[in-house]
């Protein structure tokens, strides 16, 4: 039964890629992604007797449990109240896999706070009292907890080391906690210092990275290592590295995506984005065709800025 | 009556946690008492009294902190009873190492904090190796990589535990620890506690000042690990 969900919905879904491509065939796409998913679980249902019908859910979660290769088909934030207790004025966002969905809003409007309430899957239990749900259900706990069974993969604002290992050895270590191969420690690390200026050295104390190649080396382990299908992104563009590359990298076939950002060029990447005032979600926006072409333009600026910077960096003049 | 030990070293959130913890309980309907033990001196009892519920601070002075928890435990319920509670929350103070106040039958928790790096829950001993919870805090700090790999390291000293990912300024987790709190069965009968304390009284206990090796008795360990009994 549960083997029906996923292909049905992967086959429609699939072809989603997240470049801006076709905003109305994306979101058409999403709709009929959604529909078969929710079909699926009707079929499911129905082919149960009644008194089964929790028991269908229970298969739909186990299936994401059992099968690493299983990717969820909607992440669901069901809003709850800003920071002076009204209610969020968007009350509920279904995000699809595949898409890319941006989280803007003046500094301390809730940004992070939306991101974290995404990477605990809340239950009302935080104090925006958002809850969230995935395939239209509030996941499992393990889920939730365990990070060989985990979901989301996070990349914060906060990014200080403070574990007392030199970088190959807790990059072995995370693999491990993920229940993944402990030689990938070394692809992470080649993955880091194509994003950072000076090369991270294996054998280094982690402490004694700086804040670039912190976020670098974080971004490469999100890539090989976490690989879980939601990514949680806030803020990269502070990072000092290749935002660009850095999100292309993060936003692996058919995952979703969710990045905070000040940033007009990674903002319009987003097919969507939420927007956040006073610790509450105020209102969704679809990238327009007209934003899409401004996107464009931003591309040009930014590369040219991007390599203005390096010029500088390298210590040459600018010509 | 339930009885909750919650442990963990200064600072480690243990009240933090706790504060949120005795919210959901209370949402629950179920009526926790708090007693705080420490040392010399605390305040938790003033946090905890914002909550309406009833606080009791114990100050174990020239005792062994643990020692003096474990031995007011019978008053520490009776206690509790009195106020007309059904679960006696008890937070240690949390300074030794080397043993840990949990009776058998009560819920033990260890709040242990990641910042303090992945070799702590390594360093802690029985406080995290014989606990039936451990709840990691301020992971705010650090990287989600950093978190699970502290995990790992909390499974490598106790890998019957269940962890919850807390956070005590924002109050993540607090509803898992308050449902496994509600879920733990009543005491009952006699309890015993769940690992040996150290070795027997040592001279300082009895007084001694004198820091020269010949002034020292009972069961000693060298530098190198060499034991040996000195004294009649
Ligand atoms: N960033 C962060 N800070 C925290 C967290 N939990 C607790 N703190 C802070 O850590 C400090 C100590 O927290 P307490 O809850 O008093 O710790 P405790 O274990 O009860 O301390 P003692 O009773 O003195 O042993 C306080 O300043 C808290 O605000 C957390 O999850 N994240
Ligand atoms: N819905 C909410 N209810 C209660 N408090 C909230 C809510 N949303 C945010 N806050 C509080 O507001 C403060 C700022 O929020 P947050 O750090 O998420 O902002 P931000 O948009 O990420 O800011 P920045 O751009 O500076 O990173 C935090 O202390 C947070 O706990
Ligand atoms: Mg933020
Ligand atoms: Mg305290």
């Amino acid at each position: 039964m549960s083997q029906m969900t996923s292909p049905i919905a992967s086959r429609i879904a699939g072809p989603i890629t997240n470049k801006l491509t076709n905003q109305a065939a994306n979101q058409a796409a999403n709709q009929a992604a959604n529909q078969a998913a929710k079909q699926a679980v009707a079929v499911n249902q129905a082919v149960n007797p009644a008194g089964k019908q929790a028991v269908s859910v229970h298969i739909i979660t186990d299936h994401i449990v059992a099968d690493e290769f299983a990717r969820p088909l909607t992440l669901t934030v069901i809003g709850g109240v800003d920071k002076d207790g009204n209610a969020d004025d968007v009350d509920e966002v279904e995000i699809m896999r595949g898409e890319i969905i941006g989280i803007v809003g003046p500094t301390g409007s809730g940004k992070s706070t939306l991101i974290a309430d995404i990477e605990q899957f809340a239950v009302g239990d935080t104090p925006s009292g958002r809850k969230i749900l995935i395939n239209g259900h509030v996941p499992e706990n393990e889920l939730r907890t365990d990070p060989r069974k985990k979901l989301v993969a996070q990349l914060s604002q906060n990014m200080h080391f403070l574990a007392d290992m030199s970088v190959v050895e807790f990059l072995k270590m995370h693999a491990k906690s993920r229940g993944k191969d402990p030689d990938l420690a070394e692809k992470v690390i080649l993955l880091a210092n194509t994003l950072t200026g000076e090369p991270i050295n294996p054998a280094h104390q982690l402490t004694i990275l700086s804040g670039g190649q912190s976020r670098a080396l974080m971004t490469a382990d999100i890539a090989v290592i976490s690989d879980s299908p939601i990514v949680l992104i806030d803020e990269i563009e502070n990072a000092g590295i290749k935002k660009q590359e850095a999100l292309r990298l993060l936003s692996g076939e058919g995952k979703i995506v969710v990045v905070v950002t000040h940033d007009p060029m990674l903002a319009l990447m987003a097919s969507r984005r939420i927007v956040m005032k006073n610790g509450g979600m105020t209102k969704v926006i679809s990238t327009s065709e007209e934003e899409q072409r401004v996107f464009k333009d931003i591309e040009k600026v930014d590369g040219w800025l991007t390599g203005l910077r390096e010029t500088i960096r390298q210590g040459e003049v600018v010509a | 009556m339930k009885m909750v030990v919650v442990a963990g070293t200064p600072g480690s959130g243990k009240t933090s946690v706790l504060m949120h913890a005795v919210k959901d309980l209370k949402k629950a309907e179920l009526n926790p008492a708090l007693v705080k033990i420490d040392c010399m001196w605390t305040e938790d009892d003033i946090r905890f009294k914002r909550l309406g519920v009833p606080v009791a601070v114990g100050l174990s002075r020239d005792m062994c902190p643990d020692h003096y928890a474990i031995y007011n435990v019978d008053d520490m319920l009776q206690w509790a009873e009195d106020q007309g509670a059904d679960i006696l929350l008890n937070e240690t103070a949390g300074l030794c190492l080397r043993c840990a106040p949990y009776p058998d039958k009560a819920l033990a928790v260890c709040v242990i904090d990641v910042t303090t790096g992945p070799n702590s829950p390594l360093k802690v001993g029985p406080l995290l190796t014989t606990a039936d919870a451990a709840v990691m805090t301020k992971g705010d700090l650090v990287s989600q990589a950093e978190r699970e790999v502290f995990r790992e390291r909390i499974l490598e000293a106790n890998s019957r535990c269940r962890i919850i990912e807390a956070n005590g300024l924002s109050g993540k987790g607090s509803a898992e620890l308050a449902e496994l709190i509600r879920s733990w069965p009543d005491i009952s009968g006699e309890m015993v506690l769940r690992h040996n304390p150290p070795l027997a009284i040592c001279t300082l206990c009895t007084g001694e000042l004198r820091v020269s090796k010949e002034r020292h008795q009972g069961m000693l360990r060298h530098l190198d690990g060499f034991m040996e009994y000195s004294g009649e």
